[in-house]
C-alpha cells in the first residue's frame, strides 16, 4: 500500500505564483497517474478550485472542522497525495498548526510523506521566511522555490546572503519555474482549465476548444520544463508514485537535451532530408 | 498541387547578402507561372526587400513579439487550401524564428495538417554557415536542403553540369549569371513571370537566350523538389505551355533532360529538335571555364562596354576564387567533424548496446 503524502503550497507573501505552481503540480500528478486531491484555502470562493474542480475543495484552514476534514482523512481517502494551497501569509502558521497537532511527528515517523513547495519572492525579505519556516520542518522534504513567472529577477540576491541562508535549510532543493509568456497566461486564466488542457485544446467538460496554436505551443514547452525539474528533483519518487508514459500524451517526445542527432521523422527518413545528407559524407 | 500536402519552403541564412531574395522571388514565381496559389511572406528588414519585387503576393511579417507570431503561425498553418508558402527569412531573425518554430514545435503542426516544410538553407563561406547548418539538422523536424548561389558575382564557379532529371536532389543549384543579365534581374520592376511572356526590350538576343536557360534550370530544380515533398503529382509541367514563347535564336545550351513521365521538353519553333543542334560541349571540345559575359562581340556594344568596365572586378575576384574554394571545402569539413562524426560514433554505440 502506498504511503500517503501531503504536499504543503505556501508563501509569505501573495503574488508569488503559489496556485500556479499548485496547478502545475496537480498537472504532474494527474499525467503520472497518481490519485491527487486538492484543498483551496482561499475561502470563501477559491482560486485553484476554478482550474481543477473536481478534485478541488474550499476550506478555511483556521477552522477546527476543516482541518480535520484535511487531516482525519489523510490515511482513508483513495487519493495518494493531498495538495494543499495555503494562503498567502499563512504559511508558517499553517506549519506551526500541523506541529501542534502531531502531524509533523507523524512525518517523522514514517507515517507520511510530507513535502513542502515554499514559493520564494525576489526580495530579500524572503530569504527571512526560510529561516522562520525552517524551524518547524521535522523530516519534511522542503522545496525553495524561485517562480518566475512574474517577471521576478532572483539575480538580485546577494550570492553569499543566499547561500548562507540555504545553509540553514541543508536538506532544501531548490526549484527553478522558468516564465511563461503573458499572453499565454492570461490566456490560459481566461479559459480557467488545467495547463494540461489548455494544451490538449479543450475545454473544462473535455469538448474542443480554439486556443491559440502558438500559445498552446507556448504552454507545452513551459510545462515540459517546470515538470523536468519535478523529475530532477525525484518528486514522484518522494510521493512514492509509479511513472507511467502519461506524460508523453500531454507533451509529446521528451524534450531533446542530448547531442546527438534526433531520429529522423517516421519510420522513414523522407529522401529528401535523407539526400541532403548525403552532401556531409566524407569524401 | 496534390490533394495531399502544401509546400512551405524557408529560405534563410544566418549571413546576409547571400541571395535569400532572389531564390524567394524565384519560387513565388516558379507558382504565379503556373498558375497556382502562393503567398510569400517577407520577414526581412533591409532592403530590396521580398515585398518590393512581388507586393502582389507577398506578406510583410514580424515576428518579434508574441502578437506578431500569432498572426504569423497561426496563419500559415490555417490557409492551407493547397496553397504554397515561402518564407524569406532576415539573417537577423534567423535564431529568433527557428527558436520559436522548435517551441511551438510548428513543423510538426504543419505536417499534421498536410503542409510540408523544406528548409532551404543558402550555402556561404562565412563560419557562421556550417554551425547554423549543423544546429538546424539537428533540431529541425522538417527536411534540409542546402542551396548553393552561384549567381552571386562573388561565386565565381566552373559548375555548368546539366541537371540529372531523375537524381534526388541533395542541394539546389542556383547557376551561373553573367554581370549584366544579374543587373537586370536585380531591378525592382524586373519580373521572371513577364520575361517568360515577352522579350525585355534592347536585351540582346544571345541574353534573353542565356537568362531563358538559367531561368528554366532553376524551375526545373523546383519542379523536383516538389515530387520529392509529394506536392505535386508527375504529370505537373514545369512551365505553363500557354506560356512559353519561342527562343530568339538557336539554343546554346542542350535541352533539361525529362524528368520521369514527362515528354522532353524543347519549345524550339519550326520542329527543329535539339538533335539538330550541335551540342554545346561538342563544338566547344573539352570543357573550358566560361567567359562570364558570353555575347560574341559583333552582337552588340552595351554588353562589351559593360564587360570592360568589369574586368578589373573579374580580376581580383579570381584572384579570390581559390580562397573561395578553399573555404567552401573548409565549410564541408566542418559539417563532417559536426555530423558525420557524432553520428557514426552513435550508431557504434547502438550496434555495442545491440550485440
Amino acid at each position: 500500500m502506498t504511503k500517503p503524502a501531503v504536499v504543503l503550497i505556501g508563501a509569505d507573501k501573495g503574488g508569488v505564483g503559489k496556485t500556479t505552481v499548485a496547478r502545475t503540480l496537480l498537472d504532474y500528478f494527474a499525467h503520472h497517474r497518481v490519485r491527487a486531491r486538492a484543498f483551496d484555502t482561499e475561502v470563501p470562493r477559491g482560486t485553484l478550485k476554478r482550474f481543477h474542480p473536481n478534485v478541488t475543495d474550499v476550506v478555511d484552514i483556521n477552522y477546527v472542522p476543516d482541518q480535520m476534514r484535511i487531516f482525519d482523512t489523510v490515511n482513508s481517502t483513495d487519493a495518494t497525495v493531498s495538495l494543499i494551497d495555503v494562503r498567502a501569509g499563512l504559511l508558517s502558521p499553517t506549519l506551526r498548526a500541523l506541529r501542534d497537532i502531531g502531524f509533523i511527528e507523524a512525518a517523522k515517523k514514517g507515517e507520511i510523506t510530507f513535502l513542502v513547495f515554499h514559493i520564494l519572492g525576489p526580495s530579500i525579505a524572503s530569504l527571512d521566511e526560510i529561516a522562520e519556516t525552517a524551524a518547524y520542518l521535522g523530516d519534511a522534504k522542503y522545496f525553495m522555490v524561485k517562480n518566475s513567472i512574474n517577471n521576478a529577477h532572483f539575480f538580485e540576491w546577494d550570492e553569499a546572503t543566499h547561500a548562507a541562508y540555504f545553509k540553514t535549510v541543508p536538506r532544501a532543493v531548490a526549484i527553478t519555474i522558468p516564465k511563461l509568456v503573458e499572453m499565454a497566461t492570461e490566456q490560459v486564466e481566461l479559459a480557467s482549465v488545467p495547463f494540461a488542457t489548455f494544451i490538449a485544446n479543450k475545454k473544462q467538460g473535455g469538448d474542443p476548444a480554439s486556443y491559440s496554436f502558438v500559445l498552446r505551443g507556448y504552454v507545452r514547452h513551459w510545462l515540459g520544463n517546470v515538470w523536468a525539474e519535478y523529475d530532477r528533483v525525484g518528486l514522484t519518487d518522494a510521493v512514492d508514485a509509479k511513472i507511467a508514459g502519461a506524460k508523453q500524451e500531454v507533451l509529446g517526445p521528451p524534450l531533446r537535451t542530448s547531442r546527438e542527432p534526433p531520429p529522423l521523422p517516421g519510420d522513414q527518413p523522407s529522401a529528401l532530408h535523407a539526400a541532403g545528407r548525403k552532401l556531409v559524407r566524407p569524401e | 498541387m496534390n490533394d495531399k500536402t502544401s509546400p512551405l519552403y524557408v529560405v534563410c541564412s544566418p549571413c546576409r547578402g547571400v541571395g535569400k531574395t532572389l531564390v524567394s522571388r524565384l519560387l513565388t514565381e516558379f507558382y504565379v507561372l503556373d498558375r497556382r496559389p502562393v503567398v510569400a511572406y517577407d520577414l526581412d528588414d533591409e532592403g530590396p526587400q521580398l515585398a518590393d519585387y512581388l507586393p502582389q503576393f507577398t506578406t510583410i511579417s514580424d515576428i518579434g513579439d508574441i502578437f506578431g507570431q500569432m498572426a504569423f503561425f497561426e496563419r500559415l498553418i490555417a490557409d492551407n487550401d493547397r496553397i504554397a508558402n515561402v518564407i524569406d527569412l532576415s539573417h537577423r531573425t534567423f535564431n529568433s524564428f527557428f527558436t520559436v518554430v522548435e517551441k511551438i514545435r510548428f513543423f510538426e503542426e504543419a505536417r499534421r495538417r498536410a503542409i510540408e516544410p523544406l528548409i532551404l538553407f543558402i550555402v556561404d563561406p562565412d563560419p557562421k554557415s556550417p554551425d547554423a547548418y549543423a544546429s538546424l539538422h539537428r533540431s529541425m523536424e522538417a527536411s534540409l536542403l542546402p542551396v548553393w548561389n552561384r549567381a552571386d558575382p562573388s561565386a565565381i564557379s566552373d559548375y555548368h553540369a546539366p541537371p540529372d532529371a531523375n537524381a534526388t536532389p541533395t542541394s539546389l543549384e542556383i547557376p551561373l549569371l553573367g554581370f549584366s543579365l544579374r543587373a537586370l534581374i536585380d531591378r525592382q520592376a524586373f519580373s521572371f513571370c513577364e520575361f517568360t511572356r515577352a522579350k525585355p526590350p534592347d536585351l540582346p538576343d544571345a541574353l534573353d537566350d542565356e537568362l531563358r536557360d538559367w531561368v528554366e534550370n532553376v524551375f526545373f530544380q523546383f519542379r523536383k523538389l516538389e515530387r520529392m515533398l509529394g506536392c505535386v503529382a508527375a504529370s505537373t509541367p514545369v512551365l505553363a505551355p500557354a506560356l512559353r514563347r519561342p527562343r530568339t535564336i538557336r539554343r546554346l545550351s542542350p535541352p533539361l533532360p525529362a524528368v520521369r513521365g514527362e515528354p522532353q521538353r524543347d519549345a524550339r519553333p519550326g520542329g527543329q529538335t535539339h538533335q539538330s543542334v550541335p551540342d554545346r560541349r561538342t563544338l566547344r571540345g573539352p570543357q573550358v571555364r566560361q567567359r562570364r559575359d558570353r555575347v560574341p562581340p559583333e552582337q552588340c556594344g552595351g554588353p562589351i562596354v559593360e564587360m570592360l568596365r568589369s574586368e578589373p572586378k573579374i580580376e581580383s575576384i579570381r584572384s579570390k576564387r581559390r580562397s573561395s574554394a578553399s573555404r567552401i571545402a573548409s565549410w564541408l569539413k566542418k559539417i563532417v567533424e559536426k555530423l558525420v562524426k557524432p553520428a557514426t560514433a552513435a550508431r557504434s554505440k547502438i550496434d555495442d548496446l545491440g550485440s
